[in-house]
């Protein structure tokens, strides 16, 4: 279960981010938004911004590995 | 990276995650072509992928936050100082992290009764750009509710 630590997460590291994501694909930004911060499921963020579940799905897939990787290079600076 | 590049080596990374490591190669080579730097950001998605982060498994955050007794209370030794009681029309349960733009709060909301993260900005750091986005998410789960 990955609920057995609390992951050590930098907030503002990952606002930044979400910032720097968000002025290169506003899409893949919304859906990190609307599904980690919002808490919704797949099929609700493919009604809300009206796009496939397969979309939704990509963009989360790539957005969370580009958050990741941006996170990473943070820790390393 | 421009725009348009970020969404070229997101879709290039969506087709090659899947590939078996030789496809993947002959993949990369043809949709990558000459250009170096398109093909290293790519990379450096992937080698991203293959080393998941745990940071954004727990899907929605506000879902998998362990309660404030399974959570170290170390470091959060004084964690009702300063916490605003409600915002909203959300119970603020603890403060989950701090930074220069603001704070991020556990909280419970009340309609639909779920628990979830809330980030809240300091003011002098609300741009105008950030305002523009929060109301427009606002907006967007309001059309959410509206399509229940």
């Amino acid at each position: 279960m990955p609920a057995a630590a609390q992951p050590d997460v930098d907030f503002l590291a990952l606002d930044e981010a979400m910032t720097r994501l968000a002025a290169l694909d506003e899409r893949e930004a919304r859906v990190v938004e609307l599904r980690f911060f919002g808490g919704l499921s797949v099929e609700e963020i493919a009604a809300v911004l009206e796009v496939s579940k397969t979309t939704v799905e990509g963009d989360w897939r790539a957005a969370r590995v580009w958050l990741a990787r941006e996170l990473r290079r943070g820790e390393r600076s | 990276m421009s725009s348009e590049r970020h969404r070229r080596a997101s879709a290039i990374f969506l087709e090659a995650c899947d590939l078996d490591p030789p496809e993947r190669a002959r993949f990369l080579d043809q949709a990558c072509g000459a250009d170096l730097e398109l093909r290293r950001e790519v990379e450096d998605l992937l080698a991203a992928d293959a080393d998941p982060p745990a940071l954004l498994d727990a899907g929605a955050l506000g879902l998998d936050l362990p309660g404030p007794s399974a959570a170290g209370e170390s470091e959060e030794p004084a964690a009702g100082a300063g916490l605003p009681e409600r915002i909203g029309g959300y119970c603020i349960v603890r403060r989950i992290g701090e930074g220069g733009m603001g704070a991020v709060y556990e909280a419970v909301q009340e309609n639909p009764h779920r628990t979830v993260a809330l980030k809240v900005i300091a003011p002098g750091n609300a741009s105008a750009w950030h305002l523009r986005r929060f109301e427009h998410e606002a907006y967007l789960l309001g059309q959410l509710q509206h399509h229940r």
